[in-house]
């Protein structure tokens, strides 16, 4: 049934009807548009201190009833994330220019 | 969980943490220092992976679980650390050399491969979704970086983004099934899991079989096997070594685990699906093995083809047989001296970044370097499974199981699949032996021989005598079966 009404079915064909939907936007531009490659900087930051945002957070409410051992450990996560972090800007990869 | 518990897990894990405390210091170190002593930092590497594999001995004869039963440390998994760290150190010497020749980054190629065998090494002793999917990730992003390690390449940067893009799904499919398995049974705990299961709950079903989409992928077994001959082929030739002997190990080490350990009650179930895959992917693998122009696609094909072989000893195990195991398992230890041997010797006659791949860049090797093509012959001879070498062990043993276990057909298709693979195996000695010395040969690279010396005699060796390694490999496998009770 879907076959034959797209076989046989009238069509009448307009500019409005043709071009991608976008939310009832007209369509501007290229699809592939470019990106800076400092939008991908900004996101790898992003992702780098929000990941360690949220374990810190839940560490910092619970702080008290944890005690040393989590502090150790909260430690050695800022080791790992800062080793990461160090190499990162030692290498010049968060220059802006 | 008890505070306390945590830290004595964490000393349980020193093999782990050894590879990434040495990682991490590497990447650390790369930055700060300058000139020719940063071309040492790979001599960290080998001694994080001497260490790990040091403290690993200590596991062989006693099981102990870390962090609450989510990792088992038995004696399965020490045997899978071996596998991982022998071919992660042996991988790492080949490529000092290939990245010599390659201008990038040789510091972070030494770490990443830290980082992922540290992943295996939690992938192969998880006994829980959670750790499971956090050494999946672990070895598996890794790996894809590596891939596109030789970044000015097209085909290295294509075979990246390739494994990226289609790993990510494999990954995303693994957890999904996760979900659905946390959904019907409430826990993330492969007992636990196995415990409540249901066979009329469908959650169970498709969240088992997501499961196993995820490790057939990173197996690269027969419907998902597309994208192991684009990666494998234009990944860097250590990389390649290193993927195929590593990750497929990890990925056969956790399929065996969830089995046995996990699925023992829809174990009945899956067998007739592996059974197919078993034979589908001897079958493609091999001829299309036949096919290949470049002597590295052909290797992929290939352990496309091993991948079947090892599956066999998988479906002939059902009923929880510890010979049939433990012959997956030293299948999979005898691939990693032999294939990374023969992917070993193509990164030993890469030259000036120019990798060794069609067969007349080895025409007429005997000619012109007689031991490195004695080393191919052995390598070639073994994954064939020709004796005496420990190729033809390895599968007489898998083989061997699956008649005992009554799948004659099984056994028949696969000694078939593997006369097959005689012809494309000997084409290349074929190659090296027999034709003019046209092609120009790498001079003498001492880290690398050594390499191959130590495989060649380890396959030859093995192969006359695999007594204790056998012996080793049937205790993992008694060691992953603790749980099973039977078909």
């Amino acid at each position: 049934m879907l076959g034959l009404s797209s076989q046989l079915g009238p069509k009448r064909k307009a500019k409005g009807k043709l071009a991608p939907y976008e939310s009832g936007m007209s369509a501007t531009g290229d699809t592939r548009g470019k990106f800076s490659i400092k939008y991908y900087l900004v996101g790898a930051l992003f992702i780098l201190f929000d990941v360690e945002v949220v374990f810190l957070f839940a560490w910092a409410v619970v702080f008290k009833d944890l005690g040393m051992l989590a502090f150790i450990e909260i430690i050695v996560f800022l080791i790992v994330i800062m080793a990461g972090y160090f190499y990162v800007v030692k290498k010049g990869a968060l220059d802006w220019e | 969980m008890d505070l306390s518990e945590v830290f004595k897990s964490t000393l349980l894990i020193g093999p782990e943490i050894s590879l990434i405390v040495a990682g991490l210091i590497i990447i650390v170190l790369d930055p700060i220092l300058k000139g020719p002593s940063k071309n040492n930092l790979f001599g960290i590497a080998l001694l994080g992976l001497a260490v790990g594999f040091i403290l690993n001995l200590e596991r062989f004869g006693v099981a102990q679980t870390a962090f609450s039963g989510a990792l088992s440390l038995d004696q399965f998994a020490a045997y899978f650390n071996l596998i991982f760290l022998i071919g992660a150190f042996l991988a790492i010497i080949l490529s000092r050399d290939y990245l010599k020749n390659i201008d990038t980054y040789s510091n972070e190629f030494y770490a990443l491969i830290l980082f992922s065998t540290s992943g295996m090494m939690i992938l192969s002793s998880s006994k829980e979704f959670m750790s499971l999917f956090l050494g999946f990730e672990i070895m598996s992003i890794s790996v894809y970086i590596l891939s596109a390690f030789n970044r000015k390449s097209v085909r290295s940067t294509e075979a990246g983004i390739k494994y990226l893009i289609l790993g990510g799904f494999s990954s995303a499919i693994l957890l999904y099934g996760i979900a659905l398995l946390y959904g019907a049974s409430g826990s993330v705990y492969l007992q636990e899991i196995v415990s409540k299961f249901d066979p009329s709950n469908p959650l169970f079903l498709a969240g088992g079989a997501l499961v196993l989409v995820g490790f057939i992928f990173k197996i690269g077994a027969f419907p998902l096997h597309q994208w192991v001959p684009d990666v494998y082929e234009g990944a860097p030739m250590p990389v390649t070594a290193f993927m195929s002997v590593g990750v497929k190990a990890a990925a056969f080490a956790i399929l065996l685990r969830v089995i046995f350990e996990g699925f023992n009650e829809i174990q009945l179930s899956i067998m007739p699906v592996l059974w197919i895959i078993a034979v589908f992917t001897m079958l493609v693998g091999n001829i299309a093995a036949i096919a290949q122009k470049s002597i590295k696609r052909m290797l992929a094909y290939s352990s496309i083809a091993h991948a079947g072989y090892a599956l066999i000893g998988i479906v002939a195990a059902y009923g929880g047989d510890k010979l049939a195991v433990s012959s997956v398992i030293y299948y999979l230890f005898a691939y990693m001296l032999m294939n990374l041997g023969a992917f070993g010797v193509l990164t030993y006659l890469s030259r000036d970044g120019k990798e060794c791949e069609t067969f007349e860049d080895i025409s007429g090797l005997w000619k012109k370097r007689p031991y490195i093509a004695v080393a191919l012959g052995v390598f070639m001879f073994s994954l064939a499974g020709i004796p005496p070498t420990i190729g033809f062990f390895a599968k007489y043993r898998i083989f061997l199981s699956a008649v005992q276990a009554d799948f004659y057909w099984l056994a028949i298709i696969g000694i078939l699949a593997s006369v097959i693979s005689a012809y494309y195996y000997l084409r290349v000695l074929v190659y090296a032996f027999m034709k003019e010395d046209t092609a120009t040969f790498p001079s003498f690279k001492i880290a690398s021989s050594i390499v191959l010396v130590v495989l060649c005699i380890g396959t030859l060796f093995l192969g006359i005598f695999p007594f204790d390694s056998w012996s080793l490999a049937l205790e993992a496998a008694g060691s992953v079966l603790v749980a099973f009770k039977g078909g």
